[in-house]
């Protein structure tokens, strides 16, 4: 098992939603020893065990913070007041809210990371907004800079 | 004037509604309305190869992603008059086995059990009963091995194939199966004095109970259908049991037989088969105080928790099975007649039908696929109205609740949706 894991979040159907996976596309054409690159869909529950089996985690997704589209955000889980809705909680809403808080209960260690996009359109449909394209070069610069904690 | 009106049902698979006009005990309005958008699966499922029609139907659900390529397996060995070895039963149990775990174990401990322990979901319950989340994801990490290693992932197999399983387990593999088969066992031992503590509402309505039935085993991917008021009728005559209708109100079809609603799912397997559980089953049914035949809808979650222990102890002999044989990569050969097929099998959630209508060229010229909830839809619309009456003196919110937890009880798979993260920074 490798030490670091690089995370996807999202739908390739709801175009924005789908900016973690096309990220992780193209950094897993030039892979690094010692890092797993995998897509985590949207099944929240199966990610559970994934990341509490790494040392390090880092999690690319589209994220809703109020910001102006392809505005990307480096973050620790516990620096973000995380909206968890669990009163509307259907079996696919074990999204990675839900994961993220159940981590922390559960004491798991894994050092996560969270590189969060600014969607434009979260609609149906395939293809990023150009603003998120854009943005793709610094969102992969972003990653393969060290964490300032 | 009571007025219930609940958009969307939570923690259920999809949307759905409960809308009920209670005047002085008496009901007005009672409607259980499916409002999600129409998929249209049977119309892409025309014109594709029969091979297309696992892959296509499997993403009809991602729970029961295994269940809806069984059934469209079996329909096209049912039109091509296929014969499957034994090695390709063993392995579709253990596939089917890890579809249960993951299906069986979401509903109880994360959809059905908060209700119970006063929560909205399971997250609070990490702070507060921290071993029940661990135990729960201890048989869901166990569901998700054993779908990775028979189906090649953990969703959406990628081994199904109607040329046989394309990946076969190494004995390795299997002997790792065969361990945590056990493990799963004991972890399921703790399960039962979770159950015990849960006190589900007390109420009774027989209803007509059907599921596939194949005397001696308690049938799962073969069988005839059965009915508890008429007994057995051929999987072929399926459209004569489900009878499919539409209402005014929901954008599901509904399902109706001998009366005006009948049951699928965990309870009507253990009223209809309880007999063929395995007898570590059939004990914890009984320690869990489940008698067949059991006329209690809230209970069907309990069913759900014997189901799994019977899984498991059928996997356990099927992989014992795979592991004396010396299993190969197998190639059937299938010739293409132009005509029909239908494939019945249990899911989850109950009885699954796919039939269809292969052309000269194998090319589905049409698809059939009846799931099972919407033929529970009926039954659960049937329960309000028993139960209503008895609990009309409650307050609104203690009405709403125990409606909610008797559409939860059929584990109702309504449909899927995308989400995303929502933070504000501190």
């Amino acid at each position: 098992m490798s030490h670091t894991l690089i995370l996807s979040i999202g739908n390739l159907l709801r175009h924005d939603d789908g900016v973690g996976p096309t990220v992780l596309k193209l950094l897993s054409e030039y892979p690094k020893p010692n890092v797993d690159y995998v897509n985590g869909g949207t099944d929240g529950l199966a990610l559970i065990d994934l990341i509490s089996s790494y040392k390090k985690v880092t999690i690319i997704d589209a994220v809703n913070m109020q910001m102006p589209p392809g505005t990307i955000k480096r973050f620790k889980p516990k620096d973000a007041k995380i909206h968890v809705k669990s009163d509307v909680l259907s079996t696919h809403g074990f999204g990675l809210v839900e994961v993220l808080d159940l981590l922390v209960q559960l004491g798991v260690e894994t050092e996560i990371d969270i590189i969060g996009i600014q969607p434009k359109d979260i609609s149906l449909g395939e293809g990023l907004s150009d603003c998120i394209r854009d943005c793709l070069n610094d969102v992969i610069t972003l990653i393969a800079a060290p964490a300032q904690s | 004037m009571t007025k219930i009106d609940v958009h969307h049902v939570t923690r259920v698979e999809g949307h759905g509604n409960i809308s009920v006009d209670l005047e002085k005990g008496k009901i007005l309005k009672c409607q259980l309305a499916i409002v999600e958008a129409p998929r249209f699966f049977e119309a892409m499922l025309r014109g594709r190869h029969y091979d297309e029609t696992i892959i296509v139907s499997s993403r009809i659900c991602g729970i029961c992603s295994v269940g809806h390529q069984l059934a469209a397996l079996r329909a096209i060995e049912d039109a091509f008059n296929v014969k499957i070895s034994e090695q390709e039963k063993c392995l579709r149990r253990l596939l089917n086995c890890g579809e249960f775990f993951e299906s069986h174990v979401l509903h109880i401990y994360f959809l059905a059990m908060p209700d119970f322990k006063g929560v909205k979901s399971i997250f609070p319950l990490a702070k507060t009963n921290k071993d029940v989340v661990v135990h729960a994801l201890n048989l869901k990490r166990f569901g998700h091995y054993i779908g990775g290693v028979i189906g090649g992932r953990l969703i959406h197999s990628t081994a199904t194939d109607v040329k046989a399983m394309s990946k076969l387990p190494t004995k390795k593999e299997l002997e790792e199966v065969l361990k945590r088969l056990h493990e799963a066992k004991e972890e399921l031992k703790q399960g039962v004095s979770i159950l015990k503590g849960l006190k589900f509402p007390a109420f009774e309505r027989e209803t007509e109970y059907i599921s596939l039935q194949k005397k001696g085993v308690y049938a799962s991917l073969e069988g005839n259908i059965y009915s508890s008021d008429v007994g057995e009728i051929p999987y072929k005559n399926y459209r004569d049991v489900v009878n499919e209708y539409i209402v005014d109100y929901a954008t599901a079809k509904r399902a109706k037989h001998n009366r005006a609603s009948y049951m699928v799912g965990a309870l009507a397997r253990f009223n209809n088969n309880g007999q063929w559980l395995s007898d570590d089953a059939k004990q914890i049914a009984q320690d869990l105080g489940l008698k067949s035949p059991c006329y209690n809808a809230y209970l069907n979650t309990v069913a759900q928790f014997v189901e799994l222990v019977h899984v498991a102890d059928d996997s356990i002999a099927a992989a014992k099975s795979l592991l004396n044989m010396d299993l190969k990569l197998e190639e059937r050969s299938l010739t293409v007649t132009p005509g029909s097929g239908v494939g019945a099998v249990e899911v989850p959630r109950g009885t699954l039908y796919h039939e269809y209508v292969f052309n000269e060229k194998g090319i589905v010229t049409d698809a059939n696929c009846v799931i099972p909830t919407g033929q529970n839809v009926n039954n659960i619309e049937e329960d309000f109205k028993a139960l209503l009456p008895s609990i009309s003196k409650k307050s609104q919110k203690e009405i709403t609740l125990l409606l909610e937890m008797l559409v939860r009880a059929y584990d109702p798979c309504i449909s899927c949706s995308a989400h995303m993260l929502d933070v504000e920074f501190v």
